[in-house]
């Protein structure tokens, strides 16, 4: 029906527009003029300005603003704080995406079941998603806490801890627990779209199949699976480029701490923008995470087509 | 871009002119009251500020001032960039802000701060302590004008120490004996030798520069970088062997910033405790303390034939230099660094006079504030440098690194002075 109008519509706009000629097209330019400049404003601008920027040496500080070409390019790649961020940032990612899509996966397929309550577990499992970050960061801070934690005192009463474990001033651990509380929090997103994808599964296949004599395992990998994966990648892609950018939970948690284990692109390029307002490099690091998204999310819509086009 | 932001300029002048204008026009017919938008911090005392912006309306009617409320000294981050970010655009949306003691070496050089020199006499200078006018002093000028003081400093467990017959540590060595003959004593397994704060964050930095000891170790007065020394090494070593090797300080140091120490203490659970002067009230306070009456304060140990280090901290008023009311703002700063409000924040929220007269004056409640004196003879300053936020966060990297026994103590000063000449070059 939406086909039939859209159809119907645009063609009177375009035999009223023939009659009226030339004046009709700025008009339509004209009309688009307000939301393209605040598009352009909103976005483009920045993303400009920070790139030319990145070619700058500027200094709030030295009141300098001058013309490096590459240098701070070619200083991220000797820069061990730099490097080590993006190592920790590609940890973060692969790890927290990896789990939520395959817990987001176990909750959606709970969430679709049929039983009575789901209605109560579908608002439930969606809380953690939103409450905002700073706040489950807090309250995570507060989980993990050595002496006073409710994460210590249960694993101690389990039994599975002899000592108090030092959740965020271990190095390692830090990066656990960080990976721990987004995944506790974002999982939800990915069940939420998981869930759409299933229930877009016609029964009907499900039914052949069982007449077949396909017992449940064979319709999960044979049926299940493979129609989820264009759904599945298009969540994989969300998180993804949002576990790369990840900011409040590691600025709240750990502040990139200790021994920089935490320190990821985000918090190493808000403390050199911020704190050292030393804009040039900074801008030079914001661009680079820019560059690593946008290749990810190429590589992604690479794999989409094909699966985009055998659903269409 | 060029043309862009000239457009910008030149479109902000003329908005600009024409509000001016309107504002003129409008109060011309009377004495003009003038607006200073102050940019203050939060405190412990949150009625602290309007009462004292009304006091100073009463005393002068023809200034008006707006209250702009910056976040606590804990998210000093937070303040920096709020100031940064306001200043650096070369406007007049704040005229007086507060600011911490490290940040003028910064500013300064940036030139977003109105000298003062010819507004103080030197008298005027001379009626507070020494060390303070130097903190707000860039290149020979000054650029600030005193609010508080505060530094770091000792407090212990004086029931402990007494029950063992101790008298509170003058040295490290006096320090971890004490520790662990009052641990051995105790038998407590939830009770500390010696709490402090290890984030990684600037508190980080100011117990440092404590460990270090007295004088400029890590840049000198040249600002030539002295930190790779065998002197910082052996403080480096102290923090380690704190953690690893006596056992005093838990691992969890590492995500202690200033009130997470603090709890451990005021729950009874540590011996000694290196933090700032707020602690003392809460300390005594019983809603907020099972150690209420038994605790002391020192000034920080030091190494045999040293002096005791205490990082110098608190924030002071600065003058944005674009101001448009320079004579309004200064009479605003003037009062609130004044005895009569030195004396009101002191005994309202424990805030420490930076004008030593005022801990003669009777009035003075608070007793706690006379014994910090012994304390404030030993401030240190943090490295004074324009470049102090790179300092500040190398320092921070190479010794959570250390702390987390990811790096010897040799290297992690090595590096850290490799990193910061590096960065002040």
């Amino acid at each position: 029906m939406g086909i039939q109008n859209r159809a119907t519509s645009t063609a009177a706009f375009s035999r009223r527009g023939a009659g009226v000629g030339g004046y009709n097209k700025y008009l339509g330019y004209l009309l688009l003029a307000p939301a393209l400049s605040v598009v352009a404003l909103v976005a483009f601008y920045p993303y400009l300005r920070t790139l030319w920027m990145s070619f700058h040496d500027i200094s709030l500080i030295f009141r300098t603003n001058e013309w490096v070409g590459l240098r701070n390019y070619a200083q991220l790649l000797r820069d061990a704080s730099y490097l080590n961020a993006l190592r920790n940032t590609m940890v973060f990612t692969l790890s927290t995406v990896a789990l939520e899509t395959l817990l987001g996966l176990v909750m959606a397929m709970v969430m679709h079941a049929g039983y009575r309550g789901r209605g109560v577990v579908r608002a439930a499992v969606l809380v953690p998603w939103a409450i905002p970050t700073v706040v489950t960061s807090m309250m995570w801070s507060w989980i993990y806490n050595v002496d006073y934690g409710i994460l210590n005192y249960l694993l101690g009463r389990l039994g599975l801890l002899s000592g108090p474990a030092n959740w965020l001033g271990e190095p390692r651990l830090a990066m656990v627990a960080a990976i721990i509380a987004d995944v506790w929090k974002t999982t939800p997103f990915i069940a939420i779209i998981l869930l759409a994808g299933l229930q877009g599964i016609s029964q009907d296949l499900y039914e052949a199949a069982t007449i077949d004599g396909a017992g449940a395992r064979a319709r999960f990998f044979s049926i299940t699976l493979p129609l989820l994966v264009p759904t599945g990648l298009i969540a994989v892609l969300l998180r993804l480029l949002d576990a790369f950018r990840v900011f409040a939970l590691i600025f709240v948690l750990t502040n990139g701490g200790p021994a920089d284990a935490t320190e990821v692109l985000s918090t190493y390029a808000y403390k050199v923008l911020f704190s050292t307002t030393d804009f040039g490099y900074g801008s030079a690091i914001a661009t680079s995470m820019f560059l690593y998204v946008l290749v990810i999310a190429a590589v992604f819509v690479l794999f989409l087509r094909p699966h985009l086009a055998e659903v269409e | 871009m060029h043309r862009l932001s000239t457009a910008l300029k030149l479109w902000c002048i003329v908005t600009g002119i024409i509000v001016i204008h309107g504002v003129t026009a409008l109060s011309a017919s009377s004495e003009p009251p003038v607006t200073i938008t102050f940019a203050a911090m939060k405190t412990f005392g949150l009625d602290t500020m309007p009462y004292v912006i009304q006091k100073f309306q009463e005393k002068y009617p023809n200034i008006k001032v707006a209250y702009i409320e910056m976040p606590s000294p804990n998210f000093s981050t937070e303040i920096h960039q709020y100031l940064v970010t306001n200043l650096a655009g070369g406007g007049s949306t704040i005229d007086v802000f507060t600011i911490d003691i490290i940040w003028f070496a910064e500013f300064a050089e940036a030139g977003w701060l109105l000298p003062l020199d010819e507004y103080f006499t030197p008298q005027e200078k001379a009626e507070y302590f020494p060390g303070i006018v130097q903190g707000v002093t860039y290149k020979g000028q000054m650029v600030g004008v005193p609010w508080y003081l505060d530094a770091g400093m000792l407090y212990y467990r004086k029931d402990l120490l007494d029950k063992y017959g101790f008298q509170p540590p003058k040295t490290w060595d006096e320090l971890i004996r004490q520790a662990q003959v009052i641990l051995a004593g105790e038998k407590n397994p939830e009770l500390k030798g010696f709490v402090w704060q290890g984030r990684q964050a600037e508190v980080l930095v100011c117990d440092l520069v404590e460990f270090l000891g007295s004088g400029m170790r890590i840049i000198d007065a040249d600002g030539k970088v002295v930190l790779n020394s065998p002197e910082a090494v052996k403080a480096a070593k102290l923090m380690y062997d704190l953690i690893y090797r006596y056992r005093l300080t838990p691992e969890a140091v590492l995500t202690y910033d200033e009130e997470p120490s603090r709890r451990v203490f005021t729950s009874g659970n540590a011996i000694f405790l290196r933090n700032w002067s707020y602690v003392w009230g809460l300390a005594n306070d019983p809603s907020e303390s099972k150690v209420v009456g038994k605790v002391g304060v020192a000034p920080l140990p030091a190494f045999p034939g040293e002096h005791s280090a205490a990082t110098l901290g608190g924030y002071q008023f600065g003058i944005n230099r674009n101001t448009r009311h320079r004579d309004a703002a200064v009479k605003f700063v003037k009062f609130l660094s004044s005895p009569e409000i030195q004396l009101y924040f002191a005994n309202k929220i424990g805030f420490a006079p930076t004008r030593p007269a005022v801990y003669d004056d009777p009035n003075l409640k608070d007793p706690f504030l006379r014994q910090l004196q012994a304390v404030f003879t030993g401030a240190t300053p943090r490295p004074i440098t324009p470049r102090y936020p790179q300092v500040s966060l190398i320092l921070q990297s190479e010794f959570s690194k250390l702390l987390a026994n990811r790096a010897t103590p040799e290297d992690a000063v090595r590096e850290a002075a490799r990193r910061i000449e590096q960065a002040v070059r």
